[in-house]
């Protein structure tokens, strides 16, 4: 098999990069794809924490990279699905400790055996953000409805496209009342201004906070509608057409009203 | 929720309507790579230039990097008066005339 590596980036921190990865690759696991997760966050690791396996780490990336151990003995096995399997970052490296070579050959090395490869950048543009894009063949960029998160995420696009790679969108935290009383940017504002196609809409959801301190991905509840949203975007990285809700200003007879006053 | 009645009734700006305002600025120089003061400078040029082929009404521009499939593109608008000036003619003008005479004589 050959798989399909896909980076996920966002250019600014703390916006949801490591949560939709372990989502994405938790959902497509349970989907019947066999899933690697690869911690691209060199130092600052966290993937393992989201996925609840901090407690099995041996080897981590560079000791491959590094030819201290085999692939297979770094590949940590979830503890959900026999499907999904977690390659972690060193903590103790640097990002300038790999090039950007070296993580290509290994990705490239990985897709053989995997439906699917997922890479969590790091923040920023610098070397990790480089490594991490390095062996990718598709993007997703990962942003919130606020001015600082877009801002950046348009200079990955930028940089993204300079690599020949053009990015999908998924836009999280996105709360449906701010977004139709007209406090928030709404999805279709935030893909009108970067100019790329959009494949999640991501509500904000007080689960994936609680996912977090268990270290089990919110796909796994049902009842989490961010878990229902990460199985979309999975199904949709499989090919298929499933169409995005998302919402907009609202156009009830009161909030136009509303709105006409403001405006006068 | 009556604050935000008021808010309404008083006429307060909607706060995405800003966001998306500024973030148009910002991205234009962050896609362009000039800063405000280059920007303004390339206004101006570009309005010099505009303003001796046709009259503009108010003389300003609104430039936008628009980023598209596969290229990013410059858009320029501006309102134009549809009046042609009449535009001081140089030498390869007149050439191109020239040339063209006798090919219409001998049709």
């Amino acid at each position: 098999m050959t798989g399909k590596a896909i980076v996920i980036t966002s250019g600014k921190g703390g916006v949801g990069k490591t949560t939709t990865t372990a989502n994405l690759g938790a959902a497509l696991a349970q989907k019947g794809k066999r899933v690697l997760v690869i911690d691209g966050d060199i130092g600052l690791r966290n993937l393992d924490v989201i996925m609840g396996l901090e407690n099995r780490i041996v080897f981590n990336v560079i000791d491959v990279i590094k030819g201290i151990c085999k692939p297979q003995q770094a590949l940590i096995k979830s503890k959900r699905s026999n499907n999904l399997f977690l390659l972690p970052a060193s903590q103790t490296d640097d990002k300038d400790s790999v090039t950007p070579a070296e993580m290509a050959d290994l990705v490239k090395k990985l897709k053989s055996e995997f439906h699917f490869i997922l890479i969590d950048s790091p923040a920023g543009i610098e070397q990790g953000f480089r490594n991490a894009c390095a062996g990718a063949d598709l993007a997703v960029i990962v942003t919130t409805p606020e001015v600082s998160a877009i801002r950046d995420a348009d200079r990955v696009v930028g940089l993204l496209a300079a690599q020949g790679i053009e990015p999908q969108l998924i836009i999280n935290r996105v709360d449906r009342d701010m977004v139709k009383r007209g406090d928030m940017l709404s999805p279709q504002d935030v893909i009108d201004i970067l100019g790329i196609e959009q494949i999640g809409l991501v509500l904000r959801d007080n689960d994936i906070v609680v996912s977090s301190n268990t270290g089990d991905p919110v796909v796994y509840n049902p009842k989490s509608k961010a878990g229902q949203a990460f199985l979309e975007v999975a199904e949709r990285l499989m090919g298929a057409e499933v169409p995005i809700e998302n919402p907009d200003l609202s156009q009830t007879l009161w909030a136009k009203l509303g709105r006409r006053l403001r405006a006068a | 929720m009556i604050r935000n009645l008021t808010a309404r009734l008083f006429g307060t700006k909607l706060s995405n309507v800003a966001a998306k305002n500024r973030l148009q600025m910002v991205l234009v120089q962050d896609r362009s790579g000039l800063t405000s003061i280059e920007m303004e400078l390339f206004k101006k040029d570009l309005l010099g230039v505009i303003s001796k082929y046709f009259v503009i009404e108010n003389k300003s521009l609104d430039v936008e990097w628009k980023r598209t499939d596969s290229e990013t593109e410059l858009v320029i608008n501006t309102p134009i008066n549809g009046k042609l000036r009449a535009v001081p003619r140089e030498e390869p003008v007149t050439k191109e005339v020239a040339n063209k005479n006798p090919k219409e004589a001998t049709a």
